[in-house]
């Protein structure tokens, strides 16, 4: 039996022709892909079948330009809440025989999003969807055409469709471009406890000697439209008596304070205010930020609640409005953070900036975790009081089996310096690399180098 | 002073402990992992080493000078590869 058919499909009745080619065909597995393309050897997914028995659908990596110009277009590995976002597959999708002709081929009903829609259906039961990171595909010149309106409403009902009958959720909007926006419900109404360490003192750096604390409750209490919150403070016992006084008054019975009299180690400071904590999930915040978005509690929470989900993390952004934060990334044994430096309103490799997705890890300074994985994982680690505890927290909520998802509706400033002094200890990075050195080139969510280098001469810091 | 309410964390160490154990547990079984995989690297280096310290391949590279040098210039010149991997 031929192991693969690929056919050409021309403009047009797309489902009506990739129906006929699919039935005239007796390979195991079979993809179609537009005229007018260009495709590499199948070599490497003669491969992946053999390897992969279980696979169902496989889709690969595509690639633009030839010879010096040539670009490796990359697709992260199989990420559904992604996929509700954005059809991310590269070019052709090979999808096994029997497995197509079981959930119905591809619809005639959802014209100019027949592939999206049947990638969709395929993913709700396929066994296994395989990424193979082989540049197999150039579209050539004519690239992705912008949907056109009946397009884009094929698309809502394929994307409402899926939403139904996986959790539920909303499409809040299409985008001709493919990048869309559907979210996750929020179910039931949770106790969600903000622990927000703090020395709780006035920044002397500023002008008008602001505490950021105060700015960043004002903040919360102004704009969120989820209010189930309790907030646990966990205050060194330097704190401004003022600012104590102000942070009771604005709180009220929502204040949960726990003061601090030991020296400085952020991962403690997390972890007694999660003691401390009532709620059913927790939302560890820094203290020096100030959100954006008035449901960014409810985009966190909706991921936080999805069904094996470990932690969500938000969009960060320097106080110059450039990106600090849209998720970790541990790539060649570095770990940094995804967009940092970019200018917001960037799309990234992929529009990876502009989509909810799956990622490796995310930041401490705004994570939201259930908070029985918290306990779980051990908490943070005390053996890293000020650096990697967050990296070391995702690789145990990772190792565990949760997955970890970032969202962009989640915006918040973190006025954190660029050019603050991380101050690595030998330490710290002697501990991380040697629990996690193995698993420090991550590539499946985010296979792009970072954006800043992690040291001006390119050296990895351990 | 403000009469909200204040916890110590003398009263919290229990908690503190076993969050602490929890994390030493699985920090320990990560090290193992990765030493695991430390020794592999270095299984695997030490047959590459092999490989390329034996006459066969030295011969083998020897013979594909030539096109290498080419493949080299014709990349560096920017001209359309054949295949598309």
């Amino acid at each position: 039996m031929t192991l693969i058919d690929v056919f050409t499909i021309a403009p047009g009745e797309r489902a009506v022709a990739v129906g006929e080619v699919v039935a005239s065909s007796t390979a195991e597995f079979v993809a179609w892909h537009p005229s007018g393309g260009e495709l590499a050897d199948l070599g490497p997914i003669n491969e992946l079948i053999a390897t992969h028995p279980n696979a169902d659908v496989i889709y690969p990596d595509e690639w633009s330009g030839h010879g010096r110009h040539r670009v490796h277009v990359r697709r992260p590995d199989f990420s559904p809440e992604r996929l509700r976002n954005q059809f991310f597959f590269g070019r052709p999708v090979f999808y096994r025989r029997d497995f197509l002709a079981g959930i119905g081929g591809i619809s005639s009903v959802h014209r100019g999003a027949e592939d999206y829609e049947l990638a969709l259906r395929a993913s709700r039961t396929a066994r296994s969807i395989v990424h193979a990171p082989v540049a197999l595909y150039n579209p050539g010149v004519t690239g992705i055409a912008p949907l056109d309106d009946g397009a884009q409403e094929s698309t809502r009902r394929a994307l409402q469709e899926h939403l139904d009958l996986t959790g539920g959720g909303r499409v809040v909007a299409v985008g001709a471009d493919g990048v869309h926006d559907t979210r996750r419900p929020v179910v039931g109404e949770p106790l969600v406890s903000i622990v927000i360490p703090t020395r709780g003192i006035f920044d002397t750096q500023a002008e008008d000697a602001t505490s950021h604390l105060l700015t960043a409750i004002r903040s919360i209490l102004e704009l969120s439209t989820y209010t189930n919150v309790e907030f646990v403070i966990v205050m060194d016992d330097v704190a401004e008596q003022s600012i104590l006084d102000e942070v009771a008054r604005l709180l009220g019975e929502r204040l949960r304070l726990v003061m601090w009299r030991k020296p400085f180690n952020f991962s403690e400071k997390i972890n007694l205010g999660v003691i401390r904590a009532r709620g059913e999930y927790v939302l560890i915040l820094n203290d020096d930020v100030q959100i954006l978005t008035p449901d960014w509690i409810e985009s966190l929470l909706a991921l936080a609640q999805r069904p094996g989900a470990g932690m969500s993390g938000a969009m960060l952004y320097y106080e110059d409005n450039s990106i600090q934060h849209a998720g970790h990334a541990y790539y060649e044994g570095d770990a940094s953070h995804i967009g940092l430096d970019t200018p917001r309103g960037a799309s990234g490799p992929l529009s990876g900036y502009r989509v909810e997705r799956e990622v490796s890890g995310v930041t401490a300074a705004c994570a939201m975790m259930p908070i029985s994985v918290f306990h779980e994982a051990g908490g943070m680690s005390n053996l890293l009081p000020g650096n990697f505890n967050d990296v070391d927290l995702c690789m145990k909520v990772t190792g565990l089996g949760y997955e970890i998802y970032w969202t962009p509706h989640a915006e918040l400033y973190h006025f954190e310096s660029k050019t603050r002094d991380a101050s690595v200890h030998g330490f710290e990075a002697h501990l991380l690399y040697s629990r996690w050195g193995f698993r420090m080139n991550d590539h499946r969510y985010w296979p792009y180098a970072h954006s800043r280098k992690p040291t001006p001469s390119g050296e990895t810091p351990w | 002073m403000t009469n909200v309410p204040e916890t110590t964390p003398d009263a919290d160490t229990d908690a503190i402990r076993q969050l602490a154990l929890v994390d030493r547990i699985i920090g320990l079984q990560a090290e193992v992992a990765n030493l695991r995989s430390m020794n592999l690297s270095r299984e695997v280096r030490t047959q590459v080493d092999a490989v390329k310290s034996s006459t066969t391949w030295r011969i083998g590279r020897f013979v594909l000078a030539p096109v290498m040098f080419a493949r080299r210039v014709i990349s560096r010149l920017g001209v359309k590869g054949a295949s598309g991997k």
